[in-house]
């Protein structure tokens, strides 16, 4: 069947009915059969995730997938992982041969043939970067790849880096060396999300750091001490903190830096919760920075949904944030209003 | 070919109503005969707007020469009428821009299309032309799932796609088939070059 013979409006039917561990695939036949699917434009496919997971030093498998449905594309395997080899046909990806089968999987009450690669260890990153380039060059720019690198191994070298990758989930049952995070951050573009838990970090990552300007950070660390660095240099807009207590005064310099206007401009959000002993004074915290009472209108004022703030401060230019205080967790939420027009605008209420 | 040697394709007569139903005689490019409803023909955008702007009586379809299509032949439009006469009177999909697209094959089509890969391609261009939505659908589905389970040399064989270095080779035997004294001039110009010659002219 000759595909590019076939009317323009007939190939694309045929690639769209294609799924894309087809056309991912086909696309490395020549440049002519990958400009033939770029034309085609899959525009369901805005994310890929590039899921990860590791059982030793290294990571063990990749999976792409797209799709609403997150779709697997391709998963990578190392050539030693357990299948009947016996089903395994040799390929060639860009210029690294490997090998592949295709395995029957069931999602949504629809049977389809998944793609798996097969590869050697000292070819898995050249293999996995000829992967998201040839994703990347398929499914255009437009695409967003977000990492997903979840395991209980005893440790990383390093992290898998993709250059495109605007959103990390990292779920690491181990140490990490600070270096390693570093050099992650300093090798990808700014993260619009990263959500990472970790049992600590060893050593310090550079104040300037890229991993402090990512714009929403979920944080789950076992460390105190790395708690307190993220407070002290963190310039995105939402903050999402679970860590160990005492740490009034970093959560004190936090508000300063976003009440005097210099710092934290695009800040909107900060939640942090504590364990164990708590903050260690609340009052104090209140009373540094002119905590105010919100009445029931107030409350609900510039409010899209319920909120449970009780209090609000005011930033140096008038800005208002809505605060949620207790001894195990503190809530400030930002508005897009001044605390001159909260009040007027209770008063109209009124 | 007279019109009652034409072939009809599928008609059922139980089901033909009080009202007489009107078919419209179409011919092929090899001077094939076909006789098919007017309620098939409107799964054929291009050919429902045909006959609607020829605007036929029962008696001018009868005397007047049939429709000529002529860049189809016989065989490709039997099975285009035989496929519009089984799915008469359906609703034609409307692409809603849904990827991936879940088209099923029903059994009549996949007997329908279980016909060699020439014969498929020339269905498909049919369908196109003849602005057959669900008969393009799934044809396409059919061409599609020729790629399951096949690794890159196999897509490569079934689906014929040239490789760089073929298309290259192509491109270049285009050009000079084109400018045959292109070749010429490049060939004066590299025996030149041998001679050392600095200067073309």
């Amino acid at each position: 069947m000759k595909l590019l013979k076939l009317p323009y409006l007939a190939q694309k039917e045929v690639l769209k009915q294609m799924e894309y561990a087809e056309l991912f695939l086909l696309s490395f036949l020549s440049k002519r059969s990958m400009r033939m699917i770029q034309s085609v434009k899959r525009k369901e496919i805005k994310n890929i995730d590039i899921l990860t997971s590791s059982c030793f030093i290294n990571i063990d498998s990749y999976k792409f997938c797209a799709g609403s449905d997150k779709k697997v594309i391709v998963t990578l395997y190392p050539e030693a992982f357990e299948s009947d080899e016996t089903l395994r046909k040799e390929i060639s990806l860009g210029n690294v041969v490997c090998s592949m089968e295709y395995k029957r999987r069931k999602k949504s009450n629809r049977y389809f043939q998944s793609l798996i690669v097969y590869y050697f260890y000292s070819e898995m990153e050249t293999l996995s970067m000829i992967v998201y380039n040839q994703l990347k060059a398929l499914f255009g720019n437009g695409v967003t790849f977000s990492l997903n690198i979840q395991d209980s191994a005893l440790g990383y070298n390093s992290l898998p880096t993709f250059f495109n990758t605007k959103r990390s989930e990292m779920s690491l049952g181990t140490l990490l060396n600070a270096q390693v995070l570093e050099n992650y951050f300093m090798n990808v573009q700014e993260q619009e999300y990263l959500s990472i838990a970790i049992n600590g970090l060893s050593g310090y990552l550079s104040p300037n750091s890229k991993f402090y300007n990512t714009q929403e950070l979920d944080i789950k660390c076992g460390e105190w001490y790395w708690g307190i660095d993220v407070l002290s240099h963190f310039k995105g807009r939402i903050l999402r903190l679970i860590t160990a207590s005492d740490i009034d005064n970093e959560i004190c310099q936090f508000i300063a830096r976003w009440k005097s206007c210099q710092e934290l401009k695009n800040f909107e959000c900060l939640a942090i919760f504590m364990e164990s002993r708590g903050l260690r004074n609340i009052e104090e915290i209140r009373r540094k920075f002119g905590f105010k009472d919100l009445t029931p209108e107030q409350q609900v004022f510039g409010q899209k949904k319920r909120s449970n703030h009780s209090s609000y401060i005011v930033r140096d230019d008038g800005i208002v944030a809505k605060m949620l205080i207790d001894r195990f967790f503190i809530v400030m939420e930002v508005q897009s209003f001044t605390e001159e027009q909260m009040l007027k605008g209770t008063e109209v209420r009124v | 070919m007279s019109v009652e040697n034409a072939p009809v394709v599928d008609v059922d007569e139980a089901a033909i109503p009080v009202e007489k139903k009107m078919y419209y005689r179409f011919e092929s490019n090899d001077k094939k005969e076909f006789r098919v409803s007017e309620l098939a023909i409107q799964q054929s955008e291009t050919l429902n707007r045909l006959v609607e702007a020829m605007g036929y009586t029962s008696e001018d379809v009868e005397n007047k020469p049939a429709i000529a299509i002529e860049n189809i032949d016989g065989k490709t439009l039997k099975l285009v009428f035989q496929w519009c006469e089984h799915h008469k009177g359906e609703a034609i999909p409307v692409d809603d821009g849904s990827v991936p697209k879940i088209v099923e094959i029903p059994e009549f089509d996949a007997k329908l299309m279980d016909i060699d890969n020439g014969l498929l391609f020339k269905l498909i261009w049919a369908a196109d032309y003849l602005n057959i939505v669900q008969l393009l659908n799934v044809s396409c589905k059919k061409v599609a799932n020729m790629a399951q389970g096949k690794t890159p040399a196999q897509l490569r064989r079934v689906y014929l796609l040239p490789s760089d270095e073929e298309d290259e080779a192509a491109k270049r035997a285009a050009q000079e088939a084109q400018d045959p004294r292109a070749r010429e001039v490049e060939e004066e110009f590299e025996e030149r070059k041998r001679q050392g010659g600095n200067s073309f002219f």
